[in-house]
């Protein structure tokens, strides 16, 4: 009975994974090409547009929007995001309070701090100011007013910097609205440009986080487990089959012309 | 083995929860402006920020400044500032007090950043008093540099010198 000798499988994996870690390895590469080179890409200052990579991400804004709107400028807070007319202008995590227009300055009031802009929407100043927990800001025409949780109203001196105590009955208050449908699908648009760069989204794919963010960079960890196995065992199979051949050269060399002479 | 891995595990613990730690408020900047002028702050100021100014402010920063104007308190040669920039990616809010032009007071009231909290201790702090401001708006001494809060150390670095700059611009009015 004769014994057939099994193929090596070194050769065998070598061919299986390396067909497996093709594409793995083909992004791992071209990903990490690319990131070498991130300013000359400007990656960090592109932004991604696509939608399904957008959702993917899930980068829909928390909460619901709230605005406050005058003639023909809307003040807009959504996910600490905030907006002047559909312009991000900063980012606040305090909570949009009230906003109201005194001459020609824009005042955003938030939990303990005022922002004054223009009525292009240009920062005049965001400063702290003394006074925590408002509620709502308004205006007689001439003054700014702020009120606060417990029911105190404070006014503001004429360059909006220092606020005092008063007692004043004929103040308009701010009044938030609701924003509609286009105004919401177009703060939306804005909120998601500014959250996902190209750099982001191929940093996640050269780690595998794109394809999930807990599992994902196990993924990229196996492919280059297998690129490490393929080094080797490609190592394995050249040396063996040299071996192969040189011991055949040396028996065809030696043993077989013996026989050839014995003959 | 239980005595070695009980410290290592206390030290993971801490390491862990110091970003926590670190993204703090320190003191509130009315407490700030109060103690710089011994209890009694003045009434708040504010400085109308010229196209000068703001591009000078701008060449310290080396990006854009938003507001056109900055408030701040002042009495006689005294001027107290609180300014934000942001160190990573989130700003660090410090307090600065300068008098007849240089720094007296230079702290950290806020770090919101997880890393680079260092520079809130005293040991960096204390190298920007009496730091004043020389050719093109720099300092007149070299700071030295924390290893890994190297972007906090060069906003610090930044707020100092628009302080300053700002100081001898009121003064000099």
């Amino acid at each position: 009975m004769t014994r057939t000798r099994k193929k090596f499988p070194f050769f065998l994996w070598h061919r299986r994974l390396g067909i497996i870690a093709l594409v793995l390895v083909l992004i791992l590469s071209i990903t990490g090409i690319i990131l070498n080179h991130t300013e000359s890409f400007k990656l960090d200052e592109t932004t991604v547009e696509s939608e399904l990579l957008l959702s993917w991400y899930g980068l829909n804004p928390e909460g619901k929007p709230i605005s406050f709107k005058f003639k023909d400028i809307i003040i807009s807070q959504w996910d600490e995001q905030l907006f002047f007319n559909t312009d991000i202008i900063s980012h606040n995590s305090q909570l949009l309070r009230g906003a109201t227009r005194l001459n020609d300055i824009i005042i955003v009031a938030f939990d303990n701090t005022i922002l004054l802009l223009e009525t292009n929407g240009s920062i005049i100043e965001q400063a702290r100011i003394n006074i925590d927990n408002i509620i709502n800001i308004g205006t007689d025409g001439k003054h700014v007013y702020v009120k606060n949780s417990a029911g105190d109203i404070f006014v503001s001196d004429e360059q909006i910097i220092n606020w005092k105590k008063t007692q004043h009955n004929h103040i308009v208050w701010a009044t938030a609205t609701k924003p509609d449908h286009a105004l919401r699908q177009q703060l939306k648009q804005v909120y998601r440009g500014q959250g996902l760069s190209l750099e982001r989204v191929i940093l996640d794919l050269h780690s595998g986080r794109l394809f999930n963010q807990r599992w994902g960079i196990y993924i990229m960890d196996a492919s280059a487990v297998i690129m490490i196995w393929l080094g080797l065992s490609g190592t394995w199979i050249w040396w063996s089959r040299n071996k192969k051949i040189r011991t055949k050269r040396h028996y065809q060399k030696h043993h077989q012309s013996v026989h050839t002479r014995k003959d | 083995m239980t005595l070695l891995i009980r410290p290592l595990l206390t030290i993971a613990a801490v390491t862990m929860l110091l970003p926590c730690y670190a993204s703090n408020t320190y003191q509130q900047a009315d407490e700030f402006i109060a103690e710089s002028f011994e209890g009694q702050s003045p009434q708040a100021k504010a400085i109308l920020l010229t196209d000068d100014l703001k591009q000078q402010i701008e060449n310290i920063l080396q990006h854009a400044y938003s507001g056109s104007r900055i408030r701040y308190w002042q009495r006689d040669q005294r001027t107290a500032w609180t300014l934000d920039e942001i160190g990573k990616t989130k700003p660090i809010t410090t307090g600065i007090v300068i008098e007849n032009n240089r720094i007296r007071t230079l702290k950290v009231l806020a770090f919101r950043e997880s890393r680079g909290w260092e520079v809130k201790h005293t040991f960096f702090t204390k190298q920007f008093i009496d730091a004043s401001l020389i050719k093109n708006n720099k300092l007149d001494r070299s700071i030295d540099g924390i290893s890994g809060a190297t972007l906090s150390v060069r906003a610090l670095t930044k707020q100092a010198r628009i302080a300053l700059l700002l100081h001898k611009t009121i003064t000099s009015q």
